[in-house]
C-alpha cells in the first residue's frame, strides 16, 4: 500500500476543499508536512486514520470545520469529508469517509457517517467495494495500523520495559494468530470426523479409533513435556552461558592477579639489588676522593720525578752527616774542624746545600704513594662505574615492573577474588541438568515415534475394517485428510514461528546498528521464542531498562522497520512528531537511513523538529514538502519547493 | 524472500491434497480474521474444503 493523495473538505481546521499529493516514487519517498503547534499536523494524521479505519479522532473535538458550521443556515446539511487515494498491488483505491449533520437552532443533529471504498483498475474502470471495512482490513489490517501510523512522541512506549507491544506487533503483522486459529480449527474438525465415525463404526473399528485417540493424546502430552523440557534447557543454557562468562572473566582476573604477585616479588628483589648497588656506589665514592686531586698528584709526581732525574733528590751528602762532623769537631779523615777556620766555613757552606734525609725520604715516599694512589683510584673508578651501571640498570627494571603493575591494577580494578571451584561446580551441575533434560527429551521423542508407529499400524487395521463398511470409507478418508492437514499446519507453525523470530531478530539488529550511534554500548538484541526481546550490553548483561527514551524510540523504529521489511506488507510509515525525542546524533542517522529502508515515509513535523540536521538528512529523499499556514482560525496547506 | 512468501513456500512442500486443504484453510482464516472478530461459521467452511478435496481424491482413485 502506498498513499498517493489526500483530499480534505471542511475537516477540522481545514476549511473548504484542499488536495495534497503524497510522493510515491522510490527514490524520493518522503513527504513532509511542517507547521508550528496548532496548525493541524495531528489533524492531518488523524484524517488519514479516520478515513481509512474510522478511528483515531477520539478526544480531538469536532470533526466538522467550525467556519462551515458558522456559515451554514438552519436546516442546511454540513459535511466533513476525507478522501485517501492509494495503490495496493495492481489496483488504485479511493477511500472516502464523511460525516454529515443537519444544522438546527445552531446545533448539529442527525449525525450520519458514510464510508466508501472504490477500486480502480489499470484501465480506469472503477468498482465500488461492497464490504469496504473488510477490504480495507485485508489491505492493511486495523490491528496492525498502529505499527505503521503512529505518534513519534509516544513511540518509545513500544519498547518500554514491561510492554508487550512489540510481541503483539510481530504476531499481528506476520498473521501468526491466523496460523494458530487454523491449528485449533483443523484439530477440532478432525475430532468431529472421528466422533461421526465412532457413531456408525463397528465395535472393533470403534476400539481402534479410541486407541488411536488415546495414543494421539499421549503424543500431545509428550510433545508438551518436551516443550517444557526445551524451556528448561534454554534456562540451563542461559545459566551455563552466564557462568562460563563469569568463569572466563574470573580466570582472566586470577591470571592477572597471579602475574601482579610475581611482579611484586620481582620488584622486591630488584629494589634490594638497587639499594645494594647504591650502597656500593656510596662506599666506593668515599675511597675515591683522590680522584678529585688526580691532576695535582700528577703534577707533583712530575716535579719529583724531574728532581730525581736531575739528581737533586737524593742530594748526595745528607745534612745529618755534616751536622755530626761539625758537632764532633773532627772530619772523617781525623783532622780537627775548628770554628772560624776555612775548613769550618767550607763545612757550613756544604751544610747549606745539603738536604735533610727525612725530607728526602718523605718526598720519595710521597712519590711512591702518589703512584699507588693513581693506580688505586683507576681501579676504584672502574668499580664505581660498574656499581653505578648496576644501580641504573635496576632503577630502569624497577620502572618497567612498576608500570606493568600499574597497568595490571587498572585491569584488575575492583574485581574480587572468586571461588572458581564453586563456580565450576555450579556450571557442571547445570551442564549435567541440561544433559539429563536432553536425555529425557530424547526418550520422549523415541516414545512419540513408537506411538506414531503404533498409530500407523492402527490406521492400517482401520482401513481393513473400513473396507468392510463402505459408508465409512468416505468419512474415514476425510478424517485422515483433516488429521494430516492438522499435523502439517502444526509443523508449519513451528517452523514459521522460528523463522519469524530469527529473521526479525537479525533484521532489527541490522537496522539498530545503522540508526544508533552508541552501538558499542549495546552488543546484541535477542528475541526469544515468544518474541519477548532483550537488549544486551557489551558486558553481556540485559539492559532494556537502561535505555533512554530516545534510544527506546530508535529501538522501536528498528523493530517497526524490520517487521515492515520482512512482512511483505508494503505500507507507508506515517509519523506525527517523529523527531521530538531524538538527539542530534540520532537525528543524523535516522534521517539518513530510514528513507532507504522503507517504501514510503510521511512526516508531520513541528518547526523545532525541522532542524538543519533533519533537512540535510532528508533533502535528497523529499518528494513533496508542505507548510501548514494557519490564518483566521483555518489552515491552508501550501506546497513548498526544495531550495 | 519476505516472511509471507516463506510461509507460502512451506505450503508448497506438502502433499498435493494436504497442500490444497492447508492453503485454502489459511486463506479462509485470513479472510475471516480481516472481516470478523468472531469467526462464526468458519468450521463448516473448513469442513466443506476437506470434504471436497477428500471426496475428489476418492473419486479419482475409483476411476
Amino acid at each position: 500500500m502506498k498513499i498517493k493523495s489526500l483530499e480534505l473538505t471542511n475537516f477540522k481546521q481545514f476549511y473548504g476543499n484542499q488536495i495534497v499529493d503524497i510522493s510515491t516514487s522510490s527514490d524520493k519517498n518522503v513527504t513532509v508536512f511542517r507547521g508550528v503547534n496548532g496548525t493541524g499536523k495531528t489533524s492531518l494524521f488523524t484524517a488519514i486514520n479516520w478515513c481509512l479505519y474510522g478511528i483515531g479522532h477520539e478526544g480531538m473535538g469536532e470533526i466538522v470545520n467550525k467556519q462551515i458550521v458558522a456559515d451554514a443556515k438552519d436546516n442546511d446539511e454540513v459535511e466533513a469529508n476525507v478522501k485517501v487515494r492509494f495503490s495496493d498491488k495492481s489496483y488504485d483505491f479511493v477511500a472516502e469517509r464523511s460525516l454529515v449533520f443537519q444544522k438546527l437552532d445552531g446545533r448539529l443533529i442527525n449525525e450520519k457517517q458514510n464510508f466508501y471504498l472504490f477500486q480502480i483498475d489499470k484501465q480506469g474502470q472503477t468498482t465500488k467495494i461492497p464490504n469496504p471495512e473488510g477490504k480495507m482490513d485485508s489491505i492493511l489490517p486495523k490491528n496492525v495500523r498502529e505499527y505503521f501510523f503512529f505518534n513519534g512522541e509516544k513511540m518509545d512506549d513500544l519498547t518500554r520495559p514491561g510492554n508487550t507491544k512489540i510481541e503483539d506487533a510481530i504476531k499481528n503483522i506476520m498473521h501468526l494468530p491466523i496460523i494458530d486459529k487454523a491449528v485449533v480449527h483443523l484439530s477440532s474438525i478432525t475430532k468431529e470426523y472421528r466422533s461421526e465415525i465412532s457413531k456408525i463404526a463397528t465395535d472393533r473399528l470403534e476400539k481402534l479409533i479410541k486407541e488411536q485417540d488415546n495414543l494421539e493424546k499421549e503424543i500431545e502430552k509428550l510433545r508438551k513435556d518436551n516443550e517444557n523440557i526445551d524451556n528448561e534447557i534454554i534456562k540451563d543454557e542461559t545459566q551455563i552461558k552466564d557462568l562460563e562468562k563469569i568463569l572466563a572473566d574470573s580466570k582472566e582476573v586470577g591470571q592477572l592477579q597471579l602475574r601482579r604477585k610475581q611482579l611484586q616479588d620481582d620488584l622486591f628483589i630488584l629494589e634490594n639489588e638497587r639499594d645494594s648497588a647504591e650502597d656500593k656506589v656510596q662506599e666506593t665514592l668515599k675511597t675515591c676522593y683522590p680522584f678529585f686531586l688526580a691532576s695535582r698528584a700528577k703534577k707533583a709526581l712530575e716535579i719529583i720525578n724531574n728532581q730525581v732525574e736531575k739528581g737533586k733528590i737524593p742530594s748526595g751528602i745528607r745534612k745529618q752527616f755534616i751536622e755530626g762532623l761539625l758537632s764532633n769537631g773532627e772530619c772523617i779523615c781525623g783532622r780537627p774542624i775548628e770554628v772560624q777556620t776555612p775548613a769550618y766555613y767550607a763545612m757550613i757552606k756544604l751544610l747549606s746545600s745539603s738536604q735533610s734525609s727525612q725530607f728526602e725520604d718523605s718526598i720519595l715516599d710521597l712519590r711512591g704513594n702518589i703512584q699507588n694512589i693513581n693506580d688505586l683510584t683507576s681501579e676504584r673508578l672502574a668499580k664505581l662505574h660498574d656499581y653505578a651501571k648496576q644501580y641504573f640498570s635496576k632503577v630502569k627494571m624497577i620502572e618497567v615492573k612498576e608500570r606493568e603493575i600499574d597497568d595490571l591494577n587498572r585491569r584488575i580494578g575492583s574485581s574480587e577474588e572468586i571461588d572458581i571451584r564453586k563456580l565450576e561446580a555450579r556450571l557442571q551441575s547445570f551442564r549435567n541438568d541440561k544433559d539429563n533434560l536432553n536425555y529425557q527429551k530424547g526418550k520422549n521423542i523415541s516414545k512419540i515415534e513408537e506411538k506414531q508407529s503404533t498409530i500407523e499400524n492402527i490406521i492400517k487395521q482401520r482401513e481393513e475394517e473400513e473396507i468392510k463398511q463402505e459408508n465409512l470409507i468416505k468419512l474415514s478418508a476425510r478424517e485422515k485428510l483433516a488429521n494430516k492437514s492438522h499435523v502439517a499446519i502444526v509443523d508449519i507453525r513451528e517452523k514459521f514461528y522460528e523463522a519469524t523470530r530469527s529473521r526479525i531478530e537479525s533484521e532489527t539488529k541490522k537496522v539498530f546498528n545503522n540508526l544508533a550511534w552508541k552501538t558499542d554500548q549495546f552488543n546484541d538484541i535477542n528475541l526469544d521464542k515468544d518474541f519477548h526481546f532483550e537488549v544486551i550490553d557489551r558486558w553481556g548483561k540485559p539492559s532494556r531498562e537502561e535505555l533512554s527514551a530516545g534510544e527506546r524510540q530508535i529501538l522501536s523504529l528498528s523493530f517497526i522497520t524490520a517487521i515492515s521489511r520482512l512482512s511483505g506488507e508494503e505500507a507507508p510509515i506515517i509519523m506525527d512528531t517523529p523527531f521530538a525525542r531524538l538527539s542530534k546524533n540520532h537525528l543524523e542517522t535516522t534521517t539518513a537511513t530510514l528513507p532507504n529502508l522503507l517504501p514510503q515515509l510521511i512526516l508531520f513535523v513541528t518547526d523545532t523538529e525541522w532542524t538543519s540536521e533533519v533537512q540535510k538528512g532528508l533533502s535528497e529523499r523529499i518528494g513533496y514538502k508542505y507548510l501548514l499556514d494557519f490564518h483566521n482560525g483555518c489552515t491552508t496547506i501550501k506546497k513548498e519547493y526544495n531550495g | 524472500m519476505n516472511l509471507q512468501e516463506l510461509l507460502l513456500s512451506y505450503f508448497n512442500d506438502l502433499e498435493p491434497d494436504v497442500q490444497e486443504v492447508v492453503s485454502e484453510v489459511y486463506s479462509l482464516e485470513r479472510n475471516y480474521s480481516d472481516f470478523y472478530d468472531h469467526p462464526k461459521g468458519i468450521l463448516i467452511k473448513i469442513k466443506n474444503i476437506i470434504d471436497r478435496v477428500s471426496d475428489f481424491n476418492l473419486m479419482k482413485r475409483d476411476l
